[in-house]
This record gives C-alpha cells, sequence and structure tokens, in this order.
C-alpha cells in the first residue's frame, strides 16, 4: 500500500476550497460554495462548515476514496487548510464574539509586542491549532450512499465515514468538554496549553517555560478556566429501528459521540440518520494497559438529521418504476386486495375495503373546516369467521398501528392518560392508543364490548381526529389522526336471522353513521364455496401457503411500500364529477326514504363524504391524480355491497325475488317518462352491487317479454 | 494426562493451535473432547474449560477485540504476533510493545449474549441433565441399537440412565457462583443456579430464547459482571431431554420407543389424574405432544390451548406435579390478582443500564405453562394486570409476545403450549375447551404403579413426537374435504373449526406414531371433537 502524500492531498484540498463553485440555477453563474462560507467562518458568523463529499467527488473522485476511509484523518488537514485560508477571507474587522475571542487576540497582540517584528514565527504555531480555531469542518455522506442499521457497522469499517439509522434512546446532558487546557504558572507567569484528545487527562504540574527549568524555581501550575477551550459534548445512544431487526434477534445498540454544533439535535425516541466516524473508544490508564483486548466503539457524529420514521428508507426492492408499472397492471386492484392476508380465505371485497382503508382518502380543509380522509370500518360478524386475523394483518402491515381490545382498554387508554410523576410530582400527558397510532391505524377488536362511556370518546376521534382533554388541570388538544378498523360480534354471540339488522347490531346510530363503512360478515351455507373453503384449510395445514392455483401474493414489503406511494398522492375530484357524484347521493336518499324498514342504513351527509372518500382512496390506488366515474362507481359498489351484507338473506329475497326483477324495477324507476339512457342505467346498475351478467341477462329477459326495447346503437332503452 | 491439561489449561492449547497456523481448528478440536469437560459450577477455576447449556436472554452490543497483531521488541527487534481470541488480556513479555505501525492488525466483533440457565426446566431433567446431555450419548446409541433389533422389547432402555439419576446427588446442582443481581435474569422465580455473560466470536447468529450449549473458557476476574466465558463453540439444542441424544434422525423416530403403548400407559396415568374422564385425557395427552409447526404471516398452525373447566380445587397442582414429571420445561403459574398485579409478563428493555429485563413469558419453544385459574378470586386489576392479561391472551392466540422496547414494541414468536385450568370458562380464549366430567365410578389412579423406567419411557415418547414428520396423503384429503361440506351444511360448522379438526387429527395421528392419518384415526379426531362439544351444548 503506497502512503499517501499529504502534502499533495493538502494542496488538493485548498484547491477544493477556494476553486470549487457549482452552477447557479439562475444567471447569475457561478457560485463558489466553500469560498462564501470561508468568508463566513473568517468572520465569525458561522462556526460548523460543511463538507459535502458529492462536491469532492464531482471535484476528485479519489480525495473522496480517501476521506471515507481515513475520516478523522481528513478531518485535521481540512482544518489546518481552513485555518491558512481564513486570513486571506477577512475582509473586515471582526467584533469579539465570547470571552473567548477577547482571550485569544489579546495573547495574539501581546505575543507581537514581545517580540516585536524581528519574530517571523507565525503565532499560531505556538499556540495549539485547536485553541484558536473556532470553526469545526464536519463531512457530509454522499448522497447515494445506503443508510446502514446498527448491526451492519462492522469491523472492517473502523475509522471510516458510515450512515448510521436507527432510533435515539437516551440522550445525555450537552456538557462542556475540554479540549485546549491552559495554566499559568504561579513562578514566572508564563502560560503553558495541553491539547486534550482522550476522555481523561493528567493535569500538567511542573511549569516547562525556559525560564522557570533555567532557574529551577519549581514553578507551579494552575489551570486557567476562562482561558481553556470547551465544547459541547452530549453521548447519544441509538438503537435499531424495528423494521431492520431479523427475527429472533433483540435491536442492537451503538453509542454516538457528538461535539460542538451536532449536539441537541436530537432527543430520545426520534428516527434519525447519523453520518459519523466508527472508532474503538480509547481506554485509559491503567484500564488500557490492563484490557487491550476488548473496545467498545462509538460513532463519532458528523451529521445527525431527524426522519420521519415512514418515507425515509430507500429501498432497492420496489423502485418508482416497478409501482407505477404495478398499477397499469389490469388486475393491480384485485391482486392487491387479495394479498392482504393471502391465508385468509375469501371475503374480497372486505378485503377491498381494507385495502382503502390502508391508503386512505383525501383530508380536505376547506374554509378552515376540517373534513377527514381518513376511512373507518367496522366488522362484524359471527365468532370464528376471521375477524381478528384480518384485524392482525392489517396491524401488521400499515406502517403506524395499535392494536387494542374493547375490553381490555378503558376510554382512558384508549385517548390519553394524565401520570402523575411519583418523584417530582409532576403532571405528564400519556398518549393512548388513538394518539400513538397518530396518523396511522387503529385497530380495536371486540368493540361490542367496550363501555358504551369509554365508546363515547371516540366519539370526537372519529369525525374531528383529535382528542381533547380537560383534567388535573391540563388542558389540551391532541392529534389523532387515525383510521379506525373496529370488530365486533352481534349483540346475541351469533348472528340472530329472526331478529332486524338494527337488534342484531346494537350499537347506537351516533357512532355506526362515523363509519364509512359497515361489515357484516356471515357464515352462510353453500357447498362450492365449502368444499373450495376445505381445500383451502387442508392445503394450508399441509404446506404452510395458501394453494399455488391462485397468483403469489405481493411480499408485505411490497404492499407497505406501494401502499405509502399511494399516501403521497392528492387526487382531486373534477368539476364534471361533482354532479355525478350529487346524482348518486340523492339516489341514494330516496332510496333510503323508501326503505324505512332499517335504521341502520341510515344514510346522512356522512354517507356523501364517505363515498368521497371511497373515490379518492381509490383514485390514489391507481395512482392518479384525477378522480375518474369508474372510482365513484366502485366507490358505490363498495357500500351497496356493505349495505346489502347487513340484511339476512330472508329479508332480500322478500324484497324482490329475483336479481333481475331487482334490475327491472330499478330500471323502472330511472325511466323518464318512457325512456332511459343505457349507459346511465348500466353504471346505476353495477353501482348497487349487480354483475354486468345479470344486467344484460335482464335486458334479454325483459325485451323477450316486450316490456321495454333496447336500440341498435344500445344508447337507448324504451319502456313499450 | 492429556485431557486434564485440556481442561485446566486450554489456552496453551489454543495457542498451539494459533502458532501454528491451526486456530480455526480449535472448535473442532475441544468439540471431540466434549464428554470430559465439566459444567460450570461452584468449583470451576479461572482460566478452565468448562460447559454450560441455557438459554440466550439478552443479546448486549458489539465490542471489537485483536484477532492478530503484533509486538515488537525495541531493544532487539523481534517480532511476535499475538492472537486476543479467548482471553480478556495479553501478557506482554518483558521489552516487547505493540507496534504502532502494524498494518497486519486484525480487528474483529465479539458478540456478548446473557445466558441464563433454561427456565422452568423440570427437576428430573436438571437431575439427570446435571452430568451433561453429551454423557448419554454413548448410553443411548447403544440403545437405539438395540431398539431397532427388537422393537418389542425395549424394557431395557434408559435403565443405565435412571441408574445414574439415582447417583446423581441433586444438591450438587444446586450450585451458586455469586452473580450480582442484574444477571439473576431469570424470568421465573426460584432459579438458584448461575447466569453468565457469553463472548462469541464467530459470526454465527444466536437468536434469542434458543438453547445453547456452550464450551469455552471461564473468566471469573471481572468483579462487577459475574461469571464470564469466552466461547469456543456453541451449539443450538433442539430439545434438552437428557433422555436423548442431543440430535435426533427423523428417520428412525419410529423405532426409538414403542408408540402405542407409551400412548396407552400415558392415556391410564391421565384419565386416573382426570378423575376417570378419558376424553379429557385424551384431550390432554394430544396438547402435551403439540407445538406450532407451521408458522405464516397472521397464523400459528399447531398451537393446541387446552381449557379443561370444572376442574376440582387443587387439581391444578396435581396436574402439574405430574407434567412436571413427564416434560422437560414446564412452569405453574397460578392466575390470582396478586400475581396479574404484581409479576412483570412481559419483557422491556431498560436503556439505563442497557438490558432487557426479563418477564415471565421469555420461555424457550417447547416450555408448558399451566395456568391455574382456579385461584383468581374478584376484585380490581391495575394497569399492569390489564396489560398482562392482554399478553396472555395474545400469546395463546398468536403464539407471540410483544416485548417492550418503550419506544415500540417487537413481537417474538413463541412456542408454549398454554393449558388452562379453570372453573367455568377461562377467560382467556382457548383454542380447544372441555369440561370435565368424571364418570360416576371413579378410576383408580395408576400413578404408583408405574415403574421409573416407564416413566422415561414416556418423557421419551413426548420428547420424540415432535420429531414425527407429518403430513396429509392425498386420497384422505379428499375424504376430510367432503366430510367438512358436509358438516358445515347439517351444523354450520366454520372455516375455525375445520382448522381445530385438522390440528386435531395431526396429533392423534402422531401420537400413534404415524406419520399420514388413516381414517380411522380422523374419525376419532371427529368423535373427539363432537364429544367435546356435546359438553358445551
Amino acid at each position: 500500500m503506497p502512503l499517501t502524500d499529504y502534502t499533495q492531498e493538502k494542496e488538493k484540498i485548498l484547491k477544493f476550497l477556494t476553486e470549487y463553485y457549482s452552477d447557479n440555477d439562475g444567471d447569475e453563474g457561478k457560485i463558489y460554495v466553500y469560498a462564501e462560507q470561508l468568508t463566513n467562518l473568517a468572520h465569525r458568523e458561522q462556526v460548523e462548515i460543511v463538507i459535502d463529499l458529492d462536491d469532492v467527488e464531482e471535484f476528485d473522485a479519489e480525495l473522496t476514496a480517501n476521506i471515507i476511509g481515513n475520516t478523522r484523518r481528513y478531518t485535521q488537514i481540512f482544518s489546518e487548510c481552513i485555518a491558512d485560508l481564513l486570513p486571506q477571507y477577512k475582509q473586515r474587522e471582526v467584533t469579539a464574539k465570547d470571552s473567548l475571542d477577547v482571550y485569544i487576540e489579546h495573547r495574539l497582540i501581546l505575543r507581537q509586542q514581545h517580540h516585536g517584528d524581528q519574530q517571523t514565527r507565525d503565532p499560531r504555531n505556538i499556540y495549539p491549532p485547536d485553541l484558536i480555531r473556532r470553526f469545526e469542518v464536519v463531512f457530509k455522506n454522499k448522497s447515494r450512499e445506503r443508510h446502514l442499521s446498527v448491526r451492519e457497522v462492522k469491523a472492517e469499517l473502523i475509522g471510516k465515514l458510515v450512515n448510521v439509522r436507527g432510533i435515539v434512546t437516551r440522550t445525555t446532558e450537552v456538557k462542556p468538554v475540554m479540549v485546549v487546557a491552559t495554566y499559568t504558572c504561579d513562578q514566572c507567569g508564563a502560560e503553558s496549553y495541553q491539547p486534550i484528545s482522550s476522555p481523561n487527562f493528567l493535569p500538567l504540574v511542573m511549569c516547562p517555560s525556559d525560564e522557570c527549568v533555567r532557574n529551577r524555581s519549581g514553578g507551579r501550575l494552575y489551570l486557567q478556566t476562562r482561558g481553556s477551550r470547551f465544547m459541547k459534548y452530549q453521548e447519544i445512544k441509538i438503537q435499531e429501528c424495528n423494521d431492520q431487526v431479523p427475527v429472533g434477534n433483540i435491536p442492537r445498540s451503538m453509542t454516538v459521540i457528538a461535539r460542538g454544533e451536532v449536539t441537541r439535535l436530537a432527543s430520545p425516541g426520534d428516527h434519525v440518520m447519523i453520518t459519523g466516524v466508527y472508532l474503538p473508544m480509547m481506554k485509559s490508564g491503567f484500564k488500557q494497559l490492563t484490557s487491550g483486548l476488548l473496545s467498545e466503539t462509538f460513532l463519532e457524529a458528523h451529521r445527525i438529521s431527524k426522519v420521519k420514521k415512514i418515507d425515509e428508507e430507500e429501498e432497492e426492492e420496489l423502485s418508482d418504476d416497478e409501482i407505477s408499472q404495478l398499477a397499469q397492471e389490469d388486475d393491480f386492484y384485485e391482486k392487491l386486495s387479495s394479498s392482504l392476508a393471502p391465508e385468509i380465505y375469501g371475503h374480497e371485497d372486505i378485503k377491498k375495503a381494507l385495502l382503502l382503508l390502508l391508503v386512505g382518502g383525501v383530508d380536505c380543509t376547506p374554509h378552515g373546516m376540517k373534513i377527514r380522509g381518513n376511512i373507518h370500518i367496522c366488522l362484524m360478524g359471527d365468532p370464528g369467521v376471521a375477524k381478528s386475523q384480518l384485524l392482525g394483518y392489517i396491524d401488521r402491515i400499515a406502517p403506524r398501528s395499535q392494536y387494542t381490545t374493547g375490553r381490555g382498554s378503558s376510554g382512558v387508554g384508549l385517548t390519553a392518560a394524565v401520570m402523575k410523576d411519583p418523584i417530582t410530582g409532576e403532571m405528564t400527558l400519556e398518549g393512548g392508543a388513538l394518539v400513538l397510532a397518530d396518523e396511522g391505524v387503529c385497530c380495536i377488536d371486540e368493540f361490542d364490548k367496550m363501555l358504551d362511556i369509554d365508546r363515547t370518546a371516540i366519539h370526537e376521534v372519529m369525525e374531528q381526529q383529535t382528542i381533547s382533554i380537560a383534567k388535573a388541570g391540563i388542558m389540551t388538544t391532541l392529534n389523532a389522526r387515525v383510521s379506525i378498523l373496529a370488530a365486533a360480534n352481534p349483540a346475541y354471540g351469533r348472528y340472530n336471522i329472526k331478529k332486524s339488522a338494527e337488534a342484531n347490531i346494537q350499537l347506537p346510530a351516533a357512532l355506526l353513521s362515523r363509519f364509512d363503512l359497515l361489515w357484516l360478515i356471515r357464515d352462510k351455507c353453500d357447498s362450492e364455496n365449502d368444499l373450495r373453503l376445505a381445500q383451502h384449510v387442508t392445503y394450508v395445514h399441509q404446506h404452510s401457503t395458501q394453494p399455488p392455483s391462485q397468483f403469489i401474493p405481493l411480499s408485505t414489503k411490497k404492499m407497505t411500500r406501494y401502499i405509502a406511494a399511494c399516501k403521497m398522492k392528492q387526487p382531486v375530484i373534477p368539476e364534471g364529477l361533482t354532479e355525478y357524484i350529487v346524482g348518486c347521493y340523492v339516489d341514494m336518499r330516496r332510496e333510503a326514504k323508501n326503505n324505512k324498514g332499517n335504521q341502520t342504513t341510515f344514510t346522512s351527509a356522512r354517507t356523501l363524504l364517505a363515498l368521497l372518500r371511497l373515490s379518492t382512496a381509490l383514485a390514489r390506488l391507481r395512482l392518479a391524480e384525477v378522480v375518474e366515474k369508474d372510482d365513484v362507481n366502485e366507490a358505490m359498489r363498495l357500500m351497496e355491497m356493505s349495505k346489502q351484507s347487513l340484511f339476512s338473506e330472508e329479508e332480500f329475497s322478500g324484497k324482490s325475488s329475483r336479481p333481475i326483477d331487482a334490475i327491472y324495477s330499478i330500471v323502472r324507476e330511472m325511466a323518464d317518462p318512457d325512456t332511459v339512457r343505457f349507459d346511465e342505467a348500466r353504471q346505476h346498475i353495477l353501482a348497487r352491487g349487480y354483475t354486468p351478467d345479470q344486467f344484460e341477462e335482464c335486458l334479454q329477459e325483459y325485451e323477450r317479454l316486450n316490456v321495454w326495447q333496447v336500440n341498435h346503437s344500445r344508447t337507448r332503452i324504451t319502456f313499450v | 494426562m492429556a485431557a486434564d491439561a485440556c481442561i485446566t489449561q486450554p489456552l496453551s492449547i489454543i495457542e498451539e493451535h494459533f502458532s501454528s497456523g491451526r486456530i480455526n481448528e480449535v472448535p473442532q478440536y475441544f468439540e471431540s473432547r466434549k464428554t470430559s469437560i465439566p459444567l460450570l459450577t461452584d468449583g470451576a477455576v479461572n482460566g478452565q474449560l468448562v460447559r454450560y447449556r441455557g438459554m440466550v436472554q439478552d443479546q448486549l452490543d458489539t465490542e471489537l477485540y485483536l484477532k492478530q497483531f503484533k509486538i515488537i521488541n525495541k531493544d532487539t527487534g523481534d517480532e511476535l504476533v499475538l492472537s486476543g481470541m479467548y482471553k480478556d488480556n495479553v501478557e506482554i513479555p518483558e521489552g516487547y510493545c505493540l507496534d504502532d505501525d502494524d498494518t497486519s492488525v486484525l480487528h474483529e466483533e465479539v458478540h456478548s449474549y446473557v445466558i441464563i440457565p433454561v427456565p422452568g426446566e423440570t427437576k428430573w431433567t436438571q437431575s439427570i441433565g446435571g452430568c451433561g446431555q453429551g454423557d448419554m450419548v454413548p448410553t443411548l446409541s447403544s440403545n437405539m441399537k438395540r431398539s431397532l433389533d427388537c422393537t418389542g422389547t425395549d424394557d431395557e432402555l434408559t435403565t443405565q440412565s435412571t441408574k445414574r439419576r439415582r447417583s446423581t446427588d441433586p444438591v450438587a446442582n444446586g450450585n451458586s457462583i455469586a452473580a450480582p443481581p442484574i444477571l439473576l435474569n431469570n424470568p421465573l422465580p426460584g432459579e438458584t443456579r448461575p447466569s453468565c455473560i457469553i463472548k462469541v466470536y464467530d459470526n454465527e447468529e444466536i437468536l434469542i430464547n434458543s438453547i445453547i450449549e456452550f464450551i469455552g473458557i471461564l473468566s471469573t476476574g471481572n468483579d462487577d459482571s459475574g461469571p464470564l466465558l469466552y466461547c469456543i463453540k456453541a451449539t443450538p439444542l433442539t430439545h434438552t431431554n437428557p433422555l436423548l441424544p442431543p440430535t435426533i434422525n427423523h428417520q428412525n423416530i419410529i423405532n426409538i420407543i414403542n408408540f402405542k403403548e407409551c400412548r396407552d400407559s400415558l392415556l391410564d396415568i391421565l384419565t386416573g389424574l382426570c378423575l376417570g374422564d378419558t376424553t379429557a385425557a385424551e384431550y390432554l395427552l394430544l396438547h402435551l405432544i403439540s407445538y406450532v409447526n407451521i408458522r405464516t404471516e397472521v397464523l400459528a398452525l399447531g398451537k393446541f390451548c387446552l381449557n379443561i373447566s370444572k376442574c376440582p380445587k387443587d387439581f391444578a397442582k396435581k396436574l402439574f406435579g405430574i407434567i412436571e414429571q413427564l416434560v422437560t420445561k414446564a412452569h405453574y403459574l397460578p392466575l390470582d390478582l396478586f400475581n396479574l398485579n404484581s409479576l412483570k409478563f412481559v419483557p422491556s428493555k431498560d436503556y439505563t443500564d442497557n438490558r432487557l429485563h426479563t418477564g415471565l413469558l421469555q420461555l424457550s419453544n417447547g416450555t408448558h405453562l399451566i395456568i391455574d385459574e382456579l385461584c383468581m378470586e374478584q376484585g380490581q386489576l391495575n394497569e399492569l394486570g390489564v396489560a398482562n392479561m392482554m399478553s396472555l391472551g395474545t400469546l395463546v392466540q398468536w403464539q407471540h409476545v410483544n416485548y417492550d422496547f418503550k419506544y415500540h414494541t417487537q413481537s417474538f414468536n413463541t412456542d408454549i403450549p398454554v393449558l388452562i385450568l379453570s372453573e367455568g370458562r377461562s377467560i382467556i380464549k382457548a383454542d380447544y375447551h372441555i369440561p370435565l366430567v368424571p364418570p360416576p365410578v371413579s378410576v383408580p389412579s395408576v400413578i404408583n404403579e408405574v415403574s421409573p423406567d416407564a416413566w422415561d419411557k414416556l418423557r421419551v415418547y413426548l420428547t420424540v413426537s415432535r420429531y414425527i414428520n407429518y403430513s396429509l396423503q392425498s386420497d384422505i384429503q379428499k375424504r376430510l374435504e367432503d366430510d367438512f361440506v358436509s358438516m358445515r351444511r347439517s351444523d354450520g360448522a366454520t372455516g375455525e373449526v375445520f382448522h381445530s379438526l385438522l390440528s386435531l387429527a395431526r396429533y392423534v395421528a402422531i401420537s400413534n406414531g404415524n406419520t399420514s392419518l388413516s381414517i380411522e384415526e380422523w374419525e376419532q379426531a371427529k368423535r373427539l371433537y363432537h364429544w367435546k362439544e356435546t359438553r358445551l351444548q
């Protein structure tokens, strides 16, 4: 290995600092990034200078590699270079900022007076460089460099610049740490300096000045606090985020040491990205002698930046291209929805609804009024229909979620509690499940088992998406922008067909209307379906995966990634579509009116909002910017299906014996007075949850009966 | 004498290996001498070779060490290459010092783990296992040969091990090397055996809660952290039954013991315990051989959490007394208000000392948890109690425990068969619930008639049944599916019921020592299910 020629390197660095420029976006030409910063440093207007390794890379790739490989050394070299350059950038007299500035200035003047001009020695050579330098050099790693997890930082990275991602678990107070100790002699008055690089140091005792040594006066040294240089110092502990930990392992942690400007940048609980130098901890004194073999390690921080947990990782697994490719596939909607809990058989529509819940609708805030975009879903059903599994799956796949049961948590536990610290007596707020799930999903199992009083605590959360607390002198409003996914059993344990839907559900209408979709999962017999279910279950037992005849489900990682991509979109509803949506809503209202029998499917303005939310969520799912008519139709269909699931079969069949007849009556209603636009009728029918085949069948049958006629171009249905 | 040197002076042997460039052969060298290496006990001295078996409780931060470095003599210019493996310090000879310009210096990571004695290890396992699993290997391999020759008459099986057990003084195992309280991080109370910290040099993955046997060099020099082992060889164990060799070959299982015979005698014992209720005894037997065999995103198939209700008073303790005699790891948990409100169930990370503080549910796979709900009384649960109840529920329903890392939780998969004994239906929803219905005429207990050899056979039976490669044959699959469809039509059975039935059938077949399901066994599973259902109505 050829030894690096540091003088040559130094020249390179000097050249880089003075000559590097970036092109301005405007037309003003070049910007000398570092030269400008040097001017600021010279005037003490800036303390930290960040060297972006992307810039260095552009300038000299070899130098970048050297910096990354031996960062500590290069930090020193950069400091020396900058110190050399600074006098040239000084354009005006600098005002002293603190006592150390005054002190240094004073010493420099004194030194000049003492020796006059004959002395050609540079005063900086006498004072330790660390005492005089008032700037800090830090490196910013190349932007395409990957962020490692704590366990990926291995021994071969010692001394190198690395990026690490993690969660802060502990931070110490910021304390001053001595960098240069200054002493004065009680005999001769001479000053001595001692640069300190380790956590402990042995103070100087005897005066080393010529005068004292010559006279053997045995001058004692005394530490000068004001003349010494201190730096801010903080120790931080980071730990791996839970997505970085392999199964069956405890998250690893790492000590990070922050000095100067990088202190106080993070507090416990923050997700951070840290760029720093990986180093072994220096032991001193006796310990160094006895246990030279094992050493703890730490990261000397150069940069600390906070990140949001969700949008940080640049996974190579699913690039943007792949996402858009996925969105273009014909059956991506089906594919995505059936990738949710692939082990659970069937329930396609419910899975679709859950997918929409994960994606969420678009928030809107017209004139200061906030309308939530989060979708709430309530699953009801007989015991043993995999409700809890579905909840558990959503809990796992959602980037942020809380799982709780109605029985296990009181209203206080769900919202927030005011706690009294036993030692200090201080009152603190502790967030409950709903607060912790902010911007995520809160899964509440056994929703029906919850006490009414506790349930009312959820009302505010569901519509306003906030939690207000007025307790123990604390009055505050916390954000709880959550989607609620609730699971409940019917009132009698099993769904009682003989009772009405309302009697079976037994939840107050005020609460039910807040759910965008209510789903009743019934356990119905159907021999063909049953056989498929049986095959499915046996297959799972035998092979631990779902049967291969189905498509390969997307991995959870892909799903999360796709959902995250969907969430970035903010689709809008175009002007032209509003009329259509209003029309749909009016129809639904009319229907609800005609259908007085059931109060559960109560249609209100909230229904319209739900329709909008579902439509925007569907548009998001397509990664589109604009909501289309099909989105609205699918949203209508889902709402209709959810409504239908609430009626028992008998009730349903009582209303209309055959789907074909039902379709007929719907079309008849639309007739004005004798004609119906074909497209309109078709959309209407599909939105009610009928299949296109049933529609066609109906058309043909009634045409045969000579009830209506469809014109040749299939644009109009005319009643005879 | 050579063996002695290997135990007392392991470092000099390692140095020999190092200087001749065979450092990689060190683990192999010591492993081949495994049987003569003593277990970590009171008498062990600093620097000697010991064996230790335990559960990984916590993973500590990684440190660095010098795998290879050079020292030079400033005066003579002599150079020496040394290794920092397996020791805490190196004595540098007079006149030598570290070579600062050494480019061949090799830094490597060393991983530290906190190892605790296997939680819930039953007394019989400890007393036989105390002299080491490895010791049994010769005994058993000969036994296996014998049972291969004549499967019918394997009475002699494990006689030798029984003798050994009797001769072992159990008090000798109750040793204690003084350890600071933080190291006594045992999830279950009453543990007196030593814990230790182990430093592992190779990068092999050692998972939390796994049971591992270590061979290492003892260091008692560190006054602040109890005994420390420099690990030479770490072997993960899939079971801790001292009556069996550490690795079990799937092919030969059926020949090890007579399944039918064992099943019958075990059923007799359990029936006696269940006051003559054969159905409950049957369920109990299937529960004892159950384990999580398949795990997907949300499902843990094969779990067989059993709730026996209508239990008479002190039934739980009696039952535990027997189960403790049969399985290798078990814990009895009286679920009363005091325990719920005061015990810590879920492990949590403490960031002040950077350690994972254990909780009751930090158990290794296959530890039987017997929950006694009979002692529950009315009253108020505090915050901890609610959290504890929830974690028990999660364990039973999903077979995972969410460890508390303060800023987030992390779920760790478990395989802990849970048996709940209650008066009415348990608060925790078990997979199978059966009320105890003793016949009018009581059945005499057969426990006293069971010979020590028979006990050992049952112990082997329960461990070995886990290793059976069970699969559903395609011919019976059709039958199962048709049966399910007709069951759905007649009484609206759900998919869940079918899952339970398939697990039930699985264990019925395994308990007979079969690798696939027969029609009769399927019928029996259905019968068992039906009997249970009729009792519940």
